[in-house]
């Protein structure tokens, strides 16, 4: 296994360290002649160490005899497991098929990122069957200074010792020397589509522009790796576009002098790059796209627009993951959440000593269709009473699904378990849950939502409701609601405090970690889950519908009115009701339902919108609400959607922000008229030609290949039209167009390709005004009365 | 749900086609449309209808379509000010029939169940 390591202090050295003490084993259950005919055959082929052992079954918690396999050298432990599998596929496998890198963690007590004290022995040449496998080179995740040949010696690592905590929140990370590299122009949209613009690269807050008017941008960026050699690369679109392009380029840059080509120095490590293809995928009946990736050994690289984490919480979420899950951070940028969740269960059940079963499923036991019926449903979901409403509280359930898992023990593994006949049932479905043994999912979402709640204790220390907090939360929201801008995500600027960083810090940290609690409750019902059982699944949502319920029950009972309920939150109203009102509800609620609950927000007030197809029916989810503080929530409206143009998203935020300022329906009648102008102002602008076409893209997400659409939909005419320019589009790709004559009797002409647009093309101006008339029209819907409701 | 069954939405638009079809098609064009505002009704109290799931969806609809007409009768009798229960209550017998029923109220004649307000 290699290590990579930044050493305390001011020395830059980067230490490159092998350590050889890691056997990752794999264990084998069957009848015990096999077992010792397996044996012999493992130890004739491979340097195996094999023992009999007895290890948990994670199902029912009972000893298992199994065959234990300790690899001496690790990358030949899937090789032998496929042998295995291969030599007696009857036998039955366990913990053979992890990834090595946190499995070394697990075994020395060490994560990624981690602060580790280490004991060097002497440097020895490597022989070739150390070379690191893919996918097991960096639990330290951190990179060395030089280049280093594959023979040549590095130090080995005599013992190592972890001087860091990843469920601490106060932690320090390594001083990583970062260099972010881009392509000029708008950011979002795929080089792969026909974005053309030099390369752009920062190190140290410097951009500097590398175009090919002197030379070869990848001669210029050889240079400048080299000069600063990061231990972290910051890319936007460099997994599919701009390493293999620079690696391409440079192979081709040597002239016919240098046959071989500029050597493009992207590891540290004198081996390959690592490449992976592209994929398309369905997910909750909707078809993503997973860009190709480019790894690097020796050093870091994410590439933001590759990676989910990195995207919805920034590095912060990501280094925060990592440190938890214990997975690389190459890998974990790369990988759902969900995949952080199963080695999470898994680490536990190894140090429980409880076998990990392979990738499958345990089955679903037999149902009557009655009990399906009554088992296979998902969250209450209570439509909103549609109107104008003021003084309204949100009720929230923290983390409620992870929460019922640990307050009530749902596991896959203690859902209907064998020992414990006797065991309260679970509502509507009788379903017991085990009383002796404490589940594994129970547990990790109990550290999960205690860290999490560290954080929030933390953020509300010494900042109440201050008008600084006020304020930043204003800022937030509208950097939120704006259309993104070009380049990378803005971090907190140099100027602004550390209060404010380490703030900012904490609330992405907190979000991440939100993120792998939700993908917790999901891979409980999730077919490939290695610890997935779906009746823990549905005992799960029946308790959450039984929660729900009593907090109905209660806030009716108190006198609130309930306007709408959506799984886990609920928004109630009173109109004489105040702040202290809203708290006792809150903990009157708690106590009835042992869950944790608190009072998310107060609203001035809140916009109930129906459906647009059938304006008497309510939808959740699309609503508009201001808080007494000043803060709007918006939900389902264009400027929340990633389809919108940035103009209309725009326009709706600006009015947005006007409208927020009102406090009643009747200074809503008053704002509005304010933000009547500001549509006015759009249209004009539109009419007049006067908005730069970036402002025009339509963003869309391709649900087949360009060849498949059967209709003239604009989409599949833009994709038709980049199908036809060359660029190869799959499903789940994401392509931009605007809209140039939305009724030309040629289909071609009615949409162009943002790539492909010309100056010349325009673009229709009616059917943007149309645009932005529809997203300010769920501003009107109400101004004027609220419907009749019914009494009650 | 929506893993093995439909989530009762969907079950209310696939009950709502169903009944178009044919139902639907005997009606005339301005009951039509009456008929999809009805199903559509049934949409405010989908919490209700995913919590008791019956086997047969159309028992949770027929039910909300009647308790939707109670919510909204009762609404209609508080914004008029009138309460048609006293009106049911009523203990007189009813008229017994005429040969000339086919009339609704010939000249002259008052009917003799009380007026509704």
């Amino acid at each position: 296994m290699t290590l990579w390591l930044i050493p305390q202090g001011g020395n830059q050295k980067r230490h490159r360290l092998i350590d050889r003490s890691f056997t990752p084993c794999f264990y084998v259950h069957g009848p015990e002649p096999r077992l010792n005919r397996l044996r012999q055959a493992l130890e004739a082929r491979a340097r195996v160490t094999c023992a009999l052992t007895e290890k948990g079954n994670i199902w029912d918690g009972r000893p298992l005899e199994v065959l234990e396999a300790a690899v001496h050298h690790p990358p030949q432990y899937q090789a032998l497991v496929r042998f295995t599998h291969r030599y007696d596929p009857g036998l039955r496998l366990y913990n053979s098929d992890l990834m090595l890198a946190p499995l070394y963690c697990w075994e020395k007590n060490v994560f990624p990122l981690a602060k580790v004290e280490v004991d060097v022995g002497e440097g020895s040449a490597l022989p070739p069957s150390h070379r690191p496998v893919p996918g097991s080179r960096e639990p330290g995740g951190l990179p060395y200074q030089k280049p280093a040949g594959a023979g040549e010696p590095a130090p080995t690592i005599r013992a190592i010792e972890c001087r860091d905590d990843e469920w601490s929140i106060d932690y320090e990370l390594p001083p990583l020397e970062v260099m972010r590299v881009r392509l000029e122009g708008p950011s979002q949209v795929d080089p792969r589509h026909g974005r053309r613009g030099a390369l752009e690269v920062e190190v140290d807050g410097a951009w500097r522009v590398l175009d090919d008017s002197e030379e070869p941008a990848a001669l210029g960026f050889e240079r400048l790796l080299r000069r600063h050699d990061p231990d972290l690369i910051v890319s936007e679109w460099g997994d599919s576009t701009l390493f293999p392009g620079l690696l391409r380029a440079a192979a081709a840059s040597g002239g016919p002098e240098r046959a071989a080509g500029l050597e493009l120095a992207l590891n540290r490590e004198n081996v390959p790059v690592e490449r992976r293809r592209a994929r398309s995928y369905t997910s909750y009946g909707r078809i993503l796209f997973k860009g190709s990736t480019t790894t690097l050994f020796g050093r870091l690289h994410v590439d933001v627009q590759n990676s989910f984490i990195a995207d919805q919480c920034m590095l912060e979420g990501l280094w925060e993951l990592v440190r938890v899950t214990k997975l690389p951070v190459q890998y974990s940028a790369r990988t759902t959440t969900g995949t952080g969740i199963s080695y999470m269960q898994m680490e536990l059940a190894y140090r429980d000593g409880v076998l990990i079963p392979e990738q499958k499923a345990e089955p679903e036991s037999p149902k009557h269709p009655d009990e399906l019926l009554a088992a296979d449903r998902g969250g209450l979901v209570f439509p909103p009473r549609l109107g104008f409403f003021t003084n309204v509280g949100e009720l929230d359930f923290i983390s409620e699904y992870p929460s019922i898992m640990a307050r009530f023990n749902v596991s896959p593994e203690t859902v209907n378990c064998g020992c414990c006949p006797e065991a309260p049932r679970v509502p509507e479905l009788g379903y017991r849950i085990c009383q002796r043994r404490r589940g594994i999912t129970s547990r990790v979402v109990e550290r999960l939502i205690q860290k999490r709640e560290q954080y929030k204790q933390r953020l509300a220390e010494g900042h109440g409701f201050s008008h600084a907090a006020q304020r930043e939360n204003k800022i937030v929201l509208l950097n939120s609601l704006a259309p993104p801008a070009a380049g990378l995500k803005p971090r907190p600027s140099d100027e602004a405090s550390s209060v404010t960083e380490r703030r900012s810090n904490y609330k992405l940290r907190r979000a991440a970690l939100k993120w792998l609690l939700v993908c917790c409750f999901g891979y409980t019902g999730y077919k490939n889950a290695r610890f997935g059982k779906i009746e823990a699944h549905e005992a799960i949502n029946a308790l959450a519908r039984e929660k729900l319920l009593v907090a109905k029950e209660t806030a009716e009972q108190r006198g609130f009115r309930v306007l709408h309920a959506l799984v886990d939150s609920l928004y109630v109203q009173q109109e004489s009701a105040r702040r202290e009102d809203y708290a006792r509800l809150a903990r009157e609620i708690e106590q009835r339902t042992g869950l944790p609950l608190a009072v998310e927000a107060l609203y001035r007030y809140v916009v109930f919108l129906p459906s647009k197809q059938h304006p008497e029916v309510p939808v959740p989810n699309r609503f508009f609400c201001v808080s007494e503080e000043g803060e709007l929530k918006v939900r389902g409206l264009e400027c929340r959607k990633h389809d919108t143009p940035p103009l209309v998203a725009r326009m709706q935020a600006e009015a947005l922000a006007i409208l927020a300022e009102a406090r009643d329906l009747r200074t809503y009648g008053r704002k509005l008229e304010e933000a009547r102008e500001v549509l006015e102002r759009y249209l004009e602008r539109v009419k007049e030609g006067d908005v730069g076409v970036e402002e025009l893209v339509i963003r869309r997400r391709l649900t087949r290949p360009p060849g498949e659409y059967q209709k003239n939909s604009v989409t599949a005419i833009a994709a038709r039209q980049l199908d036809r320019a060359g660029v190869r589009l799959r499903p789940g790709e994401t392509i931009e167009y605007i809209i140039t004559d939305a009724d030309a009797t040629l289909p071609d002409d009615r949409a162009r390709a943002w790539t492909l647009w010309e100056g010349w093309r325009g673009y229709d101006a009616e059917k943007y005004r149309e645009m932005l008339r529809d997203a300010f029209e769920a501003f009107e819907h109400f101004a004027v009365a609220t419907p009749l409701l019914p009494a009650r | 749900m929506g893993r093995t069954l439909a989530t009762f939405r969907e079950l209310i638009e696939q009950e709502l086609r169903g009944w178009e079809r044919v139902f639907g098609r005997a009606l005339r064009r301005e009951e039509r449309a009456h008929l999809e505002a009805m199903f559509n009704r049934v949409r405010l109290y989908t919490q209700a209808c995913t919590y008791e799931f019956p086997v047969h969806a159309m028992d949770a609809i027929n039910v909300t379509v009647g308790l939707d007409h109670e919510i909204r009768l009762r609404a209609i009798e508080a914004r008029l000010g009138i309460n048609l229960d006293t009106q049911w209550m009523d203990s007189r017998s009813l008229p017994l029939p005429r040969r000339d029923d086919a009339l609704a109220h010939p000249a002259g004649r008052e009917p003799e169940t009380p007026p509704a307000d």
